[in-house]
């Protein structure tokens, strides 16, 4: 089979005066694939995914995300990506259809396929009865579930999860990852980054950003078996222990 | 059994119709490290607020030091060193600003008990004309955690110290709580993450405002199961179906 | 009172650091004052003057020519009785003389008593109405001088009787400062404390809310102290106010009115937990009712009914009055007694309100 590239990055740098926050990364990542992006605290991940996301311009290096340049296309890239973060998921004063109605118009799709959108990732959460329920008196767990599928509305080729599952509880972290390996396995490019290093090892590959560079890409058991070490957690930590810089 | 610092007797807390901790007991001995592990509204920082007499529990009793949460509050205020879960310092004062101005507040001074947070103190040192704003997360945490300690208190009370954190800063911090230990200091601790269980002398796993077991980690895994595994198969048990609590933050 | 020290200290250095904050707040009263005094005190010219006369004799065209020949003022042709308020609503003159049917025989004394000359003035802008009529009376009493009768002009300002001129605007700048530094700048600093956790660990620690209260207070007491000398100082040196009344008195009661306004500024924060609406609690329910109901803007007497009981509870309404006694009127300490014990007891009524209110937990 050939691999097909959905993301593709060449010497990507990313430069704040004299600081270099990029430095020169390089790396693909295919379709359908989960790819763990990890790194310290500072190491220059929100800085690269906002590349990718085309929210902030590289200073220099090229690249493409969903088949749109990351430099020229950036506007482009917008409308085939999703993006959750952690922090900022949904409206919590409106209920769980207003905000897939509301995601849904921003992406310009009609009326008619949020609806049935919505009804059959609703119906397939088991959610559906709880539709008009507000945001902000669903648990944590499951909200975090809803604006997974909200960012994945529209059908994006890539999805961009930042630290999706922090502070929840280990049963619904369990179902999230079920949820990832499910769009996967449809054909989504699944992007992460997260803190916890079992979840690392539930990626196809990942990459660990020190300092700006990555230092290190390949499968998680690759990457176990090259350190000579048990776990993720060990392969990390190695390789964060050195990093330099501080935030 | 040691002698307990934190005695909490079947505390119920409720904001509105939502429970957030529901009939909760648990004792923390003196001079034990005490985890309280469980995701995002599971109660921990409503407990936390309980025992700093922040809040007033609904039912049930706390007791901190012999002293009762309720009844005995301003005393209790003088005696616990508290984290909350968000970062909680000025960030247009400078590290030692900060920490002066925490010592001040129990009427004392950095150098009073220096000893103590010199070990956490020393490495955030080079930077202590640096605004507290402009620290890295590891940083701001070694300095937070500084002047929870700055008045050395008997009770220390972490609420979420290593979310948002990353790994090594968080094996850091653990390696800091682990060196308070010979000062006999009765610590409670949160934290989202199972992995960080196996650090503390026993833990309570708690969700959806119920303390679902406390036992040692080693006791835990002694099951033939991680931590995690243990925690789903208490979640499940709990629920037994699927349904949806209402909650709060 | 060591760790009092600190805590004002800690306070200050809120206040120092965030520099651009600072400039604003000293920076406003001294834009304010020179704003409202010069802009108003500018030297008139141009005034259009309609005469109104039920007949025309070569005395009137005499003062006539005057008026038109002075280059202060613009003749603006002859109006009837009828037209009068029209003119000066419009704007198309911003005084009207009206001469006195039988004006000669008045003026040469035939018939006693009675008044030659009117003048009406547009008083919507008070200075330039001031001086316009300093300026015709003079031209008329000069016109009439050769008569031997004076007293006879009579002179009714529109729209704005109590002429409030340059240095009548001080007053009400001080007492919309002190609300917009106090009241604003301390409103935010508890709410602020509030919003990024720290009060959580305050509260956490043997301090006291008397304590958080003054220490909060000390520094933009002392700023406050600054911009109320800033302030003095420009009105006596720059704007030329008499300040002929009791200095003494005009620093006590600022004083205790700079106390009250902190003590507006810590109620609202106490009440409120989020720094949006504490801004927009002082904004609408401390300022609006400064402009509106103090005398500031205008005078009292004007409200309609309903409204002036109001006036009484605003506290801003009685420091104006007291200071526009002290620095215009000359006034002794001992005639502003009554705004003085009023603003006192508003003073520590705000406070305890504040303390009893300063909940020392979370809910």
């Amino acid at each position: 089979m050939k691999r097909e590239n959905i993301i593709s990055v060449r010497n990507l740098t990313k430069k704040f005066g004299a600081f270099t926050a990029v430095d020169g990364i390089s790396f693909d990542v295919a379709k359908g694939e989960i790819f763990g992006f990890l790194g310290a605290n500072g190491a220059g991940k929100t800085t690269a995914i906002r590349i990718l996301c085309g929210l902030s311009k590289a200073t220099s290096g090229s690249g493409t995300v969903a088949g749109c340049d990351i430099i020229s296309q950036s506007e482009d890239i917008k409308r085939n990506i999703g993006y959750m973060c952690q922090k900022f998921s949904l409206y919590e004063d409106l209920t769980v259809i207003e905000n897939m109605e509301l995601y849904g118009g921003i992406y310009g799709l009609s009326s008619k396929e949020i609806n049935s959108r919505a009804e059959r990732m609703l119906k397939e959460l088991e959610f559906w009865e709880h539709r008009n329920d507000l945001v902000k008196s669903i648990p944590t767990g499951w909200r975090q579930k809803l604006a997974f599928t909200v960012a994945n509305l529209h059908g994006p080729k890539v999805i961009f999860l930042d630290e999706p599952t922090g502070g929840v509880d280990p049963l619904t972290r369990r179902q999230f990852w079920d949820m990832i390996r499910k769009i996967a396995s449809e054909g989504t490019t699944v992007f992460v980054t997260t803190h916890y290093m079992d979840e690392a090892e539930h990626c196809d590959r990942v990459s660990i950003m020190v300092d700006g560079k990555i230092m290190a890409l390949d499968t998680p058991a690759a990457l176990i078996e090259k350190f000579g070490v048990k776990s993720m957690d060990e392969v990390f930590r190695s390789l964060a222990r050195n990093a330099v810089r501080n935030e | 059994m040691m002698e307990p610092s934190i005695i909490l007797n079947g505390i119920t807390k409720r904001y509105g119709d939502v429970t957030a901790l529901n009939d909760v007991s648990l004792e923390v001995g003196k001079g034990e490290l005490f985890g309280l592990i469980g995701p995002d509204g599971a109660g921990k920082t409503t407990l936390f607020r309980l025992l700093t007499t922040l809040m007033l529990p609904d039912e049930g009793k706390a007791v901190v030091e012999g002293l009762d949460c309720v009844d005995d509050y301003l005393e209790i205020r003088k005696i616990v060193g508290y984290m909350p879960g968000r970062f909680s310092l000025y960030q247009d004062l400078s590290v030692e600003e900060n920490l002066e101005f925490f010592a001040s507040l129990f009427g004392g001074k950095p150098e009073d008990n220096y000893e103590m947070i010199a070990p956490i103190y020393s490495q955030i040192e080079p930077f202590r004309k640096r605004r507290a704003g402009r620290l890295s997360g590891g940083m701001k945490q070694k300095l937070a955690l500084s002047c929870a300690l700055v008045h050395r208190p008997k009770v220390l009370l972490l609420d979420e110290p290593t979310t948002g954190v990353d790994a090594v800063s968080r094996s850091e911090f653990w390696d800091m709580l682990a060196g308070l230990r010979k000062y006999g200091i009765s610590i409670l601790v949160s934290t989202p993450y199972m992995d960080e269980a196996g650090r503390c002398d026993r833990i309570a796993l708690i969700n959806e405002g119920k303390i679902l077991k406390i036992d040692t980690p080693a006791n835990i895994a002694d099951d033939g199961t991680t931590l995690e595994e243990t925690f789903i198969r208490l979640i499940k048990h709990e629920k037994g179906k699927h349904n949806i609590r209402k909650e709060s933050h | 009172m060591n760790r009092l020290l600190y805590f004002i200290k800690k306070e200050s250095l809120h206040i120092l650091r965030d520099v651009r904050t600072l400039l604003v707040v000293i920076g406003i009263p001294i834009v304010l004052m020179l704003l409202f005094g010069f802009a108003i005190s500018t030297d008139i010219n141009n005034v259009s003057v309609a005469v109104c006369t039920p007949e025309r004799s070569a005395s009137i065209d005499r003062i006539v020519s005057r008026i038109s020949h002075n280059e202060m003022f613009t003749f603006n042709g002859y109006v009837d009785t009828k037209e009068i308020d029209e003119v000066l609503r419009r704007s198309e003159a911003g005084a009207v003389i009206v001469f006195a049917q039988d004006f000669d025989r008045i003026t040469s004394g035939r018939i006693p008593g009675e008044k030659a000359v009117q003048i009406v003035l547009d008083g919507s802008n008070p200075n330039v109405a001031a001086s316009a009529e300093a300026f015709l009376t003079g031209i008329l009493n000069q016109s009439l001088s050769g008569t031997g009768q004076m007293g006879m002009i009579e002179s009714h300002i529109l729209y704005n009787p109590q002429m409030k001129s340059a240095y009548n605007f001080v007053p009400g700048i001080l007492g919309l400062i002190f609300i917009l530094v106090c009241a604003l700048m301390t409103s935010i600093s508890i709410v602020r404390e509030k919003e990024m956790g720290t009060m959580e660990v305050l509260l956490v620690s043997p301090v006291r809310p008397i304590w958080i209260i003054v220490a909060k207070m000390v520094p933009y007491f002392v700023l406050s102290c600054l911009n109320l000398m800033t302030i003095l100082l420009l009105a006596k040196f720059a704007l030329g106010v008499p300040m002929t009344g009791s200095l003494l008195g005009i620093i006590l009661i600022s004083i205790v009115y700079i106390i009250l306004a902190l003590g507006f500024g810590l109620l609202v924060s106490v009440v409120t937990d989020k720094q949006m609406i504490a801004l927009l609690i002082s904004g609408m329910l401390l300022m609006l009712p400064i402009m509106m109901f103090s005398g500031m803007l205008f005078p009292t007497e004007n409200l309609p009914w309903v409204l002036k009981p109001f006036t009484y509870i605003v506290p801003a309404r009685w420091y104006i009055d007291a200071m526009r006694k002290l620095m215009i009127e000359g006034l002794a300490f001992k005639d502003i007694l009554l705004e003085f014990s009023i603003i006192c007891v508003m003073a520590i009524g705000i406070l305890r309100v504040a303390l009893m209110k300063f909940n020392d937990r979370l809910e």
